[in-house]
């Protein structure tokens, strides 16, 4: 009878491609999620008309797409996944495959940083997506800008998935283990976070397109919390029982 | 492969396993008994490290469970609550298996799943209580872990595919020799199966013998009530019953000096369990 020896390494990256077949769905619905709101957003704005008579008495219609909206339901698409994730049903599934509680949260650690670079590339993306569907349908011709958003804006929306699915999961193993905790946890981020998030900004002034620096600065303290989250969440994993 | 000392186990303030110790050196099937709510099921979930000892020494394959890869891939629990991804079919959560457990047989799942008319694209949650009993046994039995952790697999099958799958055990057993635990409240059924018993009372190991002396260790004396009192047996007495002038007596037989004008009868290994557990009184008592 032989002993069979695994590499941690090896161990995680195996989990990290199964749950990434196994737990598809999480990235299935971020995307429906995305591509929804844009549509929802395209539609709204659709409707709001901007008339001006000039030359030729023609109308012109303006229709704004803004990323925000769409990246505001990507976050609580993410939260929501990765807070299921955190649940005792996908913690005991973990126990069907080789694993220890360490290498099972690393493991759920990268499916989230994958689907946080997934999920920026699609919200970025979405409009695009919702111009196409939208010309499916409607006969309305839309003309997608081709002006391309600058690294910056990629960087954040990643760091900001990464919040959203390192939240969701500590809040998902604080609520697991007591209610007081995990109420205890969502206000005391309530405060915190945004406090933490603008502490070197004072004295400047607001977040512009002009000061891509400070894109990069917020983009750092957001790094610097999910970093906080996540080792936050592998420790108290790390010593949690299966029941 | 398996050494135990002194563990101890508590949740909260309720003591489940209090001084345990025992140690299985080689390859072996070994029976865990034990009253409902006794440990059997913390005791698995120890060895195979979902649980972390309060107290005392614990080690797996050479090393602490808890937190030990090592101990994860060569132990497998099973258990009735094991759960597989909901949108798997058999045949992805069969794939699984093969990619993380060296020495999986994935033969040997298909065909004895195809044996239980199992059908490999139906999906782990849809399945019927003994069709799933079926299938986490297979899934355990195909990881060919050198430890293997039963808890009570049987639950829900019936007696046909029951009495198959304890043969299927066996088989695999000799095909390859590994430590395997079945926690049974039906050590009848698996006597022919075990080689020993882990009778587990109140936390703490009661008995841990091969099962041809648990099958030698205590007799019946069946017969009058005087003759059996005349014989002065008290001490040995394990079980006992009366009923107006007819008596009944379980005894440890190397207590007993000389047996004269009652009948004798062997005690099975699983009435030997059942009898060191016993409550006091009987349920007749309930009912006076």
């Amino acid at each position: 009878m032989s002993s069979n020896d695994i590499r941690m390494g090896d161990n995680i990256w195996q989990q990290t491609k199964w749950k990434l077949k196994a737990y598809n769905s999480g990235f299935t619905t971020v995307v429906v999620v995305q591509i929804l709101f844009s549509l929802f957003f395209l539609s709204v704005l659709d409707g709001m008309t901007h008339l001006s008579t000039g030359n030729m008495y023609m109308n012109l219609q303006v229709s704004i797409f803004s990323i925000d909206g769409v990246l505001m339901f990507s976050l609580i698409a993410c939260l929501i996944v990765s807070l299921i994730m955190a649940s005792q049903g996908a913690w005991h599934e973990n126990m069907s495959v080789v694993t220890t509680r360490i290498t099972a949260t690393l493991s759920t650690v990268v499916y989230f940083i994958i689907l946080s670079a997934v999920a920026t590339l699609t919200a970025v993306s979405s409009f695009y997506i919702a111009v196409w569907l939208a010309q499916q349908f409607h006969d309305t011709e839309w003309i997608a800008s081709d002006y391309l958003l600058p690294l910056r804006t990629y960087v954040i929306c990643f760091v900001l998935h990464l919040v959203a699915t390192a939240c969701g999961f500590l809040a998902g193993i604080a609520l697991e283990k007591s209610k007081l905790l995990f109420t205890g946890g969502v206000l005391a981020g309530f405060f915190i976070v945004p406090y933490v998030l603008f502490w070197n900004l004072k004295g400047s002034e607001e977040i512009s397109e002009a000061e891509p620096m400070n894109y990069y600065a917020v983009s750092s303290v957001l790094f610097m919390i999910a970093i906080v989250l996540y080792t936050l969440a592998i420790w108290i994993r790390s010593r949690q029982e299966v029941r | 492969m398996i050494h135990v000392k002194q563990l101890e186990k508590k949740f909260r303030k309720k003591n489940v396993l209090t001084n345990l110790s025992f140690a299985v050196e080689e390859p072996k099937i070994i029976a865990l008994i034990g009253r409902n709510g006794v440990g059997k099921s913390t005791l698995l979930k120890l060895l195979a490290g979902h649980l972390k000892p309060t107290k005392g020494q614990l080690e797996v394959v050479g090393e602490k469970p808890f937190n030990s890869l090592k101990v994860a891939s060569n132990t497998i629990l099973i258990q009735e609550e094991i759960a597989f991804p909901q949108y798997f079919t058999l045949v992805d959560i069969l794939q699984q298996g093969k990619q993380f457990y060296p020495n999986w047989q994935q033969e040997l799942a298909e065909k004895l799943l195809a044996y239980a008319d199992i059908p490999l694209k139906s999906h782990h949650s849809k399945l019927s209580t003994g069709q799933r009993a079926v299938f986490n046994l297979v899934y355990g039995l195909a990881t060919r872990c050198a430890v293997t952790l039963l808890d009570e697999p049987m639950n829900g099958m019936d007696e046909a595919i029951r009495s198959d799958f304890y043969r299927a055990i066996l088989k695999e057993y000799i095909a390859y020799p590994r430590c395997i635990i079945i926690s049974s409240h039906y050590l009848a059924e698996i006597n022919h199966l075990v080689e020993d018993i882990l009778l587990i009372d109140k936390g703490a190991i009661t008995l841990y013998a091969p099962i041809h002396e648990v099958q030698e260790m205590a007799v019946k004396l069946r017969g009058n009530k005087a003759v059996i009192d005349s014989m002065e047996i008290d001490e040995a007495i394990l079980y006992r019953y009366t009923e107006d002038q007819f008596c009944e007596v379980v005894v440890f037989p190397e207590r007993l000096e000389q047996v004269t004008g009652v009948e004798v009868l062997p005690v099975s290994a699983s009435e030997v369990c059942k009898y060191m557990t016993d409550r006091k009184g009987g349920i007749d008592d309930v009912f006076k």
